[in-house]
C-alpha cells in the first residue's frame, strides 16, 4: 500500500505543474474577486455637465460620507468610453435637482446604490428648502429614532462574509480540480497497462486502492492547507478559531471528492472523455453548489434544489459556519455528515463500476 | 486539402466527449449562469416576498396620557397641552412605520405576519417561518415625543432581529427599515427647526434616479451575456481540441501516412486553421441559435444584427484557428500534446475570467479590465455586447483589428514553429 503511496508522490514530484497551477489559482482568483481585504465597497463613477467641478466635488463628498460605497469623480467623456467597452455597467450623473443613471449593462448594485444616493439628495435638497423658505432657522439633522439590530447568529470573526465565501468557495472549486485531473492518472494507468502490472504483482488489489486514494485525499488536504495558510498569514483572511472543525470538513470535503473521482473514473474510461467530463463536473458543481456566489441569491426553485446534491454547497457552508459563526464540530454534524454519505455512496458505486470491466 | 477539413470535421464530430464540451456544456452553463443569477445579477429582483412578523408592544393612546401627564407635570397651559397631544398623533413614529410596510410598493418585497407575539415570532425566526422579526417596542411614541417636544435625550429605536446580518434578506428589510427611519428623522428634525409649520415641497417622488440607457438599444440581459460569455469561453476549446487531434494522428502516424502521400506540411497546418475557423462558426451557430430557441436571447432583433453577429463570429473564429495552428505546431514540433493540455485545463479559464465570461467585469477592478480586453475572448465578448447595446460597426472596429492582428501573430508563429523536415 505505501509503495504505491509513495510511488504516486514520486510522480507528483516529477510533474508538479498541475498542483501547482492550482494552488497558484486559487489564491489569483481570490485575489481578483476578493482584494486583500474584507470588507467590499461599491465603486461608482460620477459625473455631471452642470455642476462646476467644486460643486461636483462637494456633492462627491457627501455621497462618500459613509462606508461601502466609492464615488469617483470623472467626466462624460472617459465615462462614455468605458461603458463602451464595457469596463463599467453603469455611471451616475449628477444635477443641481436630480439625478440619472447611465446604463449599459443592468446591474445588481444600482438598486442599492439607489437608495443611498435617493437618501443624500433628499436631504439635501429638503434642507436646501428649508434654508430658502426660514432663513433665519438652522437645521440640525437630529436621530430621534434608530434601528436596533440583532441576530441569530452572531459573527465572530472580523472578515465579513463575502471574504469566508470566495476564500472557502474558490478554494473547494480549485481542489477539486486537482483532484479529479490527478486521478485522471489512474484511468491513465489503465489504460497504458500499469494497472495490470500492478494487480499480478504481490500487491494486494485493496492496497491499491488505498494507496492510491490515499495519495489524492492526502494531496486534497494539503492543497487546502497551503491555500489557506496563504490566505490567514499573507492576505489577512480571519479564519476564527474553531481549527478542530474547519479541518473536519476539509476532510469530510475531500473524502467525497476523490469518491466523486472514483464514480467518475467508473463510468467515463477513456482519459480523453474524462478530460472533458471533469471540468464539466467540476464547474457544474462549484457554480450549484455556491462556490462563485452564495446561493442564497439564486431564486430559481430548481436549481436551490440542484444545489442540494452538490458536495460544494455543504463544504462552503460548513466553512463559512465554522469561520465567521464559531461552530464546532457538533454544530457542523449535518453538512460533515452529508458529505460523508455522498463520499461512501460515489465511492462504493464508482468501485464497483470500476471493477465491473473486464 | 478539403479532405483534409473534411477528415477533421468527421474525427471531431464522432468523438463524443468533444461534442460534450464544445457544445454541452456551454448549454448547460448558460442555463445555469441565466437562471441563477439573471434576477439578482442584473437588476430585475424578482425574489419571493420575505416573510416578516411585525410586533407592536407600542400602545399610542397609552403613550399619550402618559406624555399628558408629563406635559401637566412641567406645568404648561391646558391649551398648548391639548394641542400638542392633537398634533403628537399626526406625527407618531409607530403609526407611519405601520403605513409604510403596509404600503402597496412594498407588498411584492415583504409578506407582513402580524398575528405573532415576541417569542413566537422567535421561535418562527429560528424555523425559517420568517426570516426577520421587526418590533415597535413599548414606550416608543412616547420615547420620541418626548425627544421631538421636550428636547430630552431618549432612546427610541426600533428592533430588528434576523437570523444573519449577511443574509440578503436581512439586508433588504435592513435597508427599508434605514431608509424609514432616515427620512422620519429629517422630516422630524425639520418639523423642529421650523416649529411644526408646514415647508412645501418641489420634490416629488418620481423625478430621482431615473436611468437612462447609454446606447439605442436595450441594456444586456443575463441570458444574453452568459450566452455571449460562455460561446466565447467555449470556443477556445475548440483550437485545443483541434491541436490535441493532431497530435493523435501524429502518434497513430496518420500524419507520417499523409506526409507520404506528397502533402505538403504547410497545407496540413493551414487545413487545421481552417477546420478550426469552421468548426468554431458551427459552434457559436448552433449556440446562439439554440440559447435564441430556449431562451429567447435574441428575439427582436432584425438581420443587420445577425449579420453583425457573423462578423464578429468570423473575426474571433479567425483567431481561434490561429491559437489551433499554433498549438498544432508546438505539438507536432516538440513532440508532446502538454501545450493543449495546458491549454484547455488552465489558460482556458484564466481567459475566460479576464474576459468577463465568468462574472460581469465590474467585479475587478479597472487593470483587470483592461487586460480583460486584450484576451481575444475579452476582446470579442466587449465586441458583442456592444453589437446587443445597439452600437454601430465602426465602434468596435478596434475591437476587431485587435482580434485579427493576433489571429495574423499566431499564425506567423505557427508558421515559423511548424516543422518543415524531418517530418516523421
Amino acid at each position: 500500500m505505501w509503495s504505491v503511496f509513495n510511488l504516486q508522490w514520486l510522480r507528483l514530484k516529477r510533474e508538479p505543474i498541475l498542483v501547482l497551477s492550482f494552488i497558484a489559482m486559487t489564491i489569483l482568483f481570490v485575489l481578483f474577486i476578493g482584494g486583500t481585504q474584507g470588507e467590499q465597497t461599491i465603486t461608482v463613477q460620477t459625473f455631471s455637465d452642470q455642476l462646476t467641478e467644486s460643486e461636483l466635488d462637494e456633492w462627491v463628498d457627501d455621497l462618500n460620507n459613509t462606508s461601502g460605497f466609492e464615488f469617483h469623480v470623472s467626466d462624460r467623456e472617459t465615462i462614455e468610453n468605458q461603458l463602451k467597452l464595457s469596463q463599467i455597467s453603469y455611471a451616475l450623473e449628477l444635477n443641481y435637482l436630480d439625478y440619472h443613471y447611465l446604463v449599459g449593462q443592468d446591474s445588481f448594485f444600482i438598486n442599492a446604490v439607489n437608495q443611498h444616493v435617493e437618501q443624500v439628495y433628499r436631504t439635501k435638497l429638503r434642507i436646501s428648502e428649508i434654508a430658502e423658505q426660514f432663513p433665519d432657522r438652522s437645521i440640525e439633522l437630529k436621530d430621534y429614532i434608530t434601528i436596533e439590530l440583532e441576530s441569530l447568529a452572531n459573527s465572530v470573526s472580523s472578515s465579513d462574509e463575502g471574504g469566508a465565501h470566495i476564500v472557502s468557495g474558490m478554494t473547494l472549486y480549485f481542489v477539486l480540480y486537482t483532484i479529479l485531473f490527478g486521478m485522471m492518472n489512474i484511468a491513465v494507468e489503465k489504460r497504458t497497462g500499469t494497472w495490470d502490472r500492478l494487480i499480478i504483482s504481490p500487491l494486494k488489489k485493496s492496497n491499491i486502492y488505498v494507496g492510491q486514494l490515499l495519495h489524492y485525499f492526502s494531496l486534497g488536504v494539503l492543497q487546502i492547507g497551503i491555500c489557506f495558510i496563504v490566505f490567514d498569514q499573507f492576505l489577512n483572511y480571519n479564519f476564527g478559531d474553531q481549527y478542530l472543525s474547519i479541518i473536519v470538513t476539509v476532510m469530510a470535503f475531500v473524502f467525497a471528492a476523490v469518491a466523486l473521482g472514483m464514480l467518475l473514473i467508473g463510468i467515463v474510461r477513456s482519459p480523453q472523455q474524462l478530460q472533458s467530463i471533469i471540468p464539466i463536473v467540476s464547474t457544474a458543481f462549484a457554480m450549484l453548489g455556491g462556490a462563485f456566489w452564495p446561493v442564497d441569491l439564486v431564486t430559481n426553485k430548481f436549481l436551490q434544489l440542484l444545489a442540494k446534491i452538490t458536495p460544494v454547497y455543504y463544504g462552503t457552508e460548513a466553512l463559512k459556519d465554522a469561520m465567521l459563526y464559531n461552530a464546532g464540530v457538533g454544530d457542523l454534524l449535518q453538512p460533515i455528515s452529508i458529505l460523508l454519505l455522498m463520499g461512501v455512496l460515489f465511492m462504493g458505486i464508482g468501485l464497483n463500476l470500476m471493477e465491473r470491466t473486464k | 486539402m478539403w479532405n483534409l477539413i473534411r477528415k477533421d470535421f468527421l474525427t471531431i464530430s464522432r468523438d463524443r466527449s468533444e461534442v460534450l464540451i464544445l457544445l454541452v456544456m456551454p448549454m448547460v452553463l448558460i442555463a445555469i449562469l441565466g437562471f441563477a443569477l439573471g434576477s439578482i445579477m442584473f437588476g430585475t429582483v424578482d425574489m419571493d416576498p420575505i416573510p416578516v412578523a411585525l410586533i407592536i408592544e407600542n400602545d399610542l393612546e397609552q403613550d399619550l396620557d402618559h406624555f399628558r401627564e408629563d406635559l401637566i407635570a412641567e406645568g404648561l397651559p391646558e391649551q398648548a397641552i391639548e394641542q400638542m397631544i392633537a398634533s403628537a398623533g399626526t406625527i407618531d413614529p409607530a403609526a407611519s412605520l405601520e403605513t409604510v410596510l403596509h404600503s402597496p410598493e412594498l407588498s411584492d418585497m415583504i409578506d407582513l405576519k402580524e398575528n405573532y407575539d415576541q417569542e413566537q415570532a422567535e421561535a418562527a425566526l429560528a424555523t425559517d417561518e420568517v426570516l426577520a422579526v421587526i418590533t415597535i417596542p413599548e414606550q416608543f411614541s412616547y420615547q420620541t415625543l418626548l425627544a421631538f417636544y421636550l428636547a430630552e435625550e431618549t432612546d427610541a429605536s426600533i428592533e430588528l432581529f434576523v437570523q444573519d446580518h449577511e443574509q440578503i434578506q436581512a439586508t433588504i428589510v435592513e435597508g427599508i427599515l434605514t431608509s424609514f427611519s432616515d427620512q422620519y428623522n429629517l422630516e422630524l428634525s425639520m418639523a423642529f427647526a421650523t416649529e411644526g409649520e408646514g415647508v412645501e415641497t418641489s420634490i416629488s417622488e418620481e423625478n430621482f434616479g431615473v436611468i437612462n440607457h447609454f446606447s439605442s438599444g436595450k441594456p444586456v440581459s443575463a441570458f444574453q451575456y452568459y450566452t455571449i460569455g460562455m460561446a466565447v469561453m467555449f470556443a477556445l476549446y475548440v483550437a485545443s481540441t483541434v491541436s490535441s487531434n493532431a497530435f493523435k494522428e501524429k502518434e497513430s502516424h496518420v500524419f507520417a501516412r499523409l506526409m507520404m502521400t506528397g502533402a505538403r506540411p504547410l497545407n496540413y497546418l493551414l487545413s487545421k486553421v481552417v477546420s478550426a475557423v469552421v468548426l468554431t462558426l458551427i459552434q457559436l451557430t448552433i449556440l446562439f441559435v439554440t440559447s435564441t430557441l430556449f431562451f429567447q436571447t435574441f428575439t427582436d432583433t432584425g438581420i443587420e444584427f445577425w449579420a453583425s453577429l457573423a462578423i464578429i463570429s468570423f473575426v474571433f473564429s479567425l483567431v481561434i484557428g490561429g491559437f489551433a495552428a499554433f498549438m498544432t505546431a508546438i505539438a507536432i514540433q516538440f513532440n508532446n500534446d502538454a501545450i493543449s493540455g495546458f491549454f484547455s485545463g488552465g489558460a482556458v479559464v484564466i481567459f475566460a475570467f479576464l474576459g468577463g465570461s465568468l462574472s460581469p467585469v465590474e467585479y475587478f477592478s479597472p487593470l483587470m479590465r483592461e487586460l480583460g480586453n486584450w484576451t481575444p475572448n475579452g476582446a470579442m465578448m466587449t465586441a458583442y455586447l456592444q453589437l446587443i447595446q445597439g452600437f454601430n460597426l465602426t465602434e468596435f472596429l478596434p475591437m476587431l483589428y485587435r482580434v485579427l492582428l493576433m489571429a495574423v501573430l499566431f499564425i506567423t508563429l505557427a508558421v515559423a514553429i511548424f516543422p518543415k523536415r524531418r517530418l516523421m
